[in-house]
């Protein structure tokens, strides 16, 4: 009923059905009354009443046809459409304003509305870099330990872009975070211990004229030539502030670079920073409060445009997702904004970062019935970036179930493999894809796990990989990936 | 007009032969019992037998006397038995008398054939129309409450709002 107030054009064509039946029916009815009294006088005056009834029939079944049909269409309409998945197309679609995002939310909240949502999701916002060390010698004897590995990392594995390091150093300095302070230290011999070096200098990021809160610092970073400092907020209305200081130059200040949003992870290059954050949409203020994703460079304000925005067909638009690469040498920003789920699985090797959300296929009708759970089916969407030198959208890829596990995704030279299960559902299907450096699938297996098993975690190794079940103790399976574009379940 | 009183459970089958429809308001009694019979009806008693005859009889008493109209067209004049008229229809000045395949021009004005054929169980359908009920083949409900008679010849009559109440008044039985 509900349905029907909210929709009134469906209601005034249901009406104007209903009495368009309500009328044909009438005129059948008048016409079988008027033709039985003809019979009946026909009888009384002893003339022959046709014994051919086929015009009478035909006539009948004309008139109840026509009544029908339109009755007829309309429920194939409703029995075809809640049968057919609505699935997204795939494209981005072009964003002119605020209105159009926010039809695009409103959109998932008449679906979504009785479901979770996203952020009650499993998948936290993890991130994997894997080109922070490139000369890492894999374990070539795998065992069940290793997978556990994996859920407990030790300190040589590196799990999430933001590092929060504390204390680093370039084995000229070693950088110490003090709340909201960096003490540089001579770097002298590893036999002293931290208290025992010697003080350098000490550098306080100076916050005048820039959010006036309380702070700490969150994150150092260093390459050759600069040390970065990302200092974080209590208040959360403050922007992401980026203090590079020249290590050249005695650690003068070079430049400070101000992101909108909050930082989700940071990659220090030779030269440059990746930096991501999140910037979650608050639909009830709108969006002349909640602005669009900015950077801030030499007191410079450079906001994007709403054209500018990447949005895929069918991803949850929650929040906004900034991709800054800076170049540190020329005090250089370039920003990419993706419009999608806050919690996306993060991935950077040396030259690209991957992000991977969740794309919804929506039962047919699900708003009409009401249904408890209109989601049919979870797929995810890979999107590619190259970081190299800026930061540029290489394509995309829809594949299907969703990756549980922040390990679940590596990139082997031009190819990237990645693990997927569709475990959110009745049916447990695990997926293997590989993908080239274009995001086409070039290769995917199906048959990966016992039945209701789904993936749990997987270790990628140099030709094989290992994947781990979560029902069956000490279940896992090997893919042979030796020739990557053809991989095989030993 | 009839009423069948049988003595034996044959109602229905004696019913059928004699082409019989039984009204309410009757002014026969068909019975094959004299015991069944009643004294203010007219009434006919009759054996299994005779049904053929009794048939036949009956076709006298609801047709009643034939009645002739006279109507020429380009092959002469003829007198046609009214019941062969399918209906009578005014065209300019001339009223035609349609049969099933030929019409004949009858001289006389529609409301004269209308007084004559009273009892004969024509209808006026229209102010230039005039329809033998025992012709019509099929109605059809059109729209603005008018009907369409289909003829038995294919023709197509149609009923006038205004004279609607009083073609079903002279349907009923």
């Amino acid at each position: 009923m509900l349905f029907l107030l909210n929709n009134p054009v469906v209601m005034i064509i249901g009406i104007f059905l209903i009495g368009l039946l309500g009328w044909v029916s009438y005129l059948i009815i008048r016409e079988i009354q008027f033709n039985n009294i003809l019979k009946e006088k026909h009888g009384v005056m002893r003339v022959e009443y046709p014994k051919n009834k086929t015009f009478f029939n035909r006539r009948l079944g004309l008139l109840g046809g026509s009544a029908l049909a339109p009755v007829i269409v309309l429920v194939l309409i409703f029995v075809l459409g809640s049968q057919e998945t609505i699935s997204p197309t795939g494209e981005t679609e072009l964003l002119s304003d605020s209105n159009d995002i926010e039809m695009i939310y409103s959109k998932f909240q008449d679906y979504l509305a009785p479901y979770e949502s996203p952020q009650n999701r499993v998948g936290e916002e993890e991130v994997v870099d894997d080109a922070s060390e490139p000369d890492v010698e894999y374990d070539e004897t795998p065992s069940f330990s290793d997978g556990m590995e994996a859920m407990f990392p030790t300190a040589d594995e590196k799990i999430g872009w933001d590092e929060v390091d504390n204390v680093i150093s370039d084995d000229i300095y070693v950088y110490q975070v003090l709340e909201t302070e960096v003490k540089v230290s001579l770097y002298n011999s590893p036999s002293y211990s931290l208290d025992e070096l010697p003080e350098y200098k000490v550098i306080t990021p100076d916050l005048e004229d820039l959010c006036d809160v309380a702070f700490t610092i969150d994150s150092i970073y260093v390459d050759s030539n600069y040390l970065s400092v990302s200092v974080g907020y209590e208040d959360a209305l403050c922007d992401v502030e980026l203090f590079v200081y020249d290590k050249t130059n005695d650690f003068a200040l070079n430049e400070i670079y101000t992101l909108s949003g909050d930082i989700v992870a940071v990659k220090q290059n030779e030269g440059s920073l990746v930096v991501v954050t999140s910037d979650v949409i608050d639909y009830e203020v709108g969006f002349d409060i909640n602005g669009l994703p900015y950077y801030i460079l030499d007191d410079v304000k450079e906001e994007v445009l709403y054209e500018d925005i990447l949005y895929y067909d069918a991803t949850y638009p929650y929040a906004f997702t900034s991709i800054y690469h800076i170049d540190l040498v020329n005090n250089l920003v370039d920003m990419e904004v993706l419009l999608g789920d806050y919690n996306s699985y993060l991935y950077i090797t040396d030259n690209h970062l991957y992000l991977v959300g969740y794309l919804y296929y929506f039962e047919g009708l699900a708003e009409f019935f009401e249904l408890e759970s209109p989601v049919e089916t979870i797929h995810s969407m890979v999107v590619k970036y190259d970081v190299e030198s800026d930061v540029t959208i290489v394509s995309s890829s829809e594949i299907n179930g969703v990756m549980l596990e922040e390990l679940a995704i590596k990139e082997y030279g031009d190819y990237l493999a990645i693990a997927t299960t569709t475990a959110l559902e009745e049916e447990v299907v695990n997926y293997f894809y590989v993908l080239d450096n274009q995001m086409n699938v070039v290769s995917v297996l199906d048959t990966i796990g016992l039945p209701n098993e789904h993936i749990d975690h997987v270790k990628f190794y140099s030709t094989e990989v290992y994947v781990y079940f979560t029902i069956t103790e000490e279940s896992f399976q090997i893919i042979d990936i030796e020739d990557i574009l053809n991989p095989k379940i030993k | 007009m009839f009423k069948l009183k049988l003595s034996k459970n044959e109602h229905r089958l004696v019913k059928e032969r004699l082409k019989l429809v039984e009204t309410p308001k009757y002014d026969y009694v068909l019975t094959d019992d004299k015991e069944l019979i009643e004294e203010d009806k007219l009434n006919i008693v009759f054996h299994n037998s005779d049904i053929p005859r009794v048939s036949r009889l009956l076709d006298l008493i609801v047709q009643g006397e034939e009645l002739y109209i006279t109507g020429s067209n380009e092959f002469g004049q003829k007198s046609v038995e009214c019941r062969n008229f399918y209906y009578f229809l005014v065209e300019g000045d001339e009223v035609y008398g349609v049969l099933r395949t030929t019409k004949l021009i009858v001289r006389m004005k529609l409301y004269e054939i209308e007084e004559l054929l009273v009892s004969k169980d024509f209808i006026r359908t229209s102010k230039f129309c005039l329809v033998n009920i025992g012709k019509i083949d099929y109605i059809k409900p059109a729209l603005n409450s008018k009907l369409n008679l289909l003829m038995k010849n294919g023709d197509i009559c149609e009923v006038n709002r205004s004279y609607l109440k009083e073609f079903k008044n002279a349907l009923k039985v």
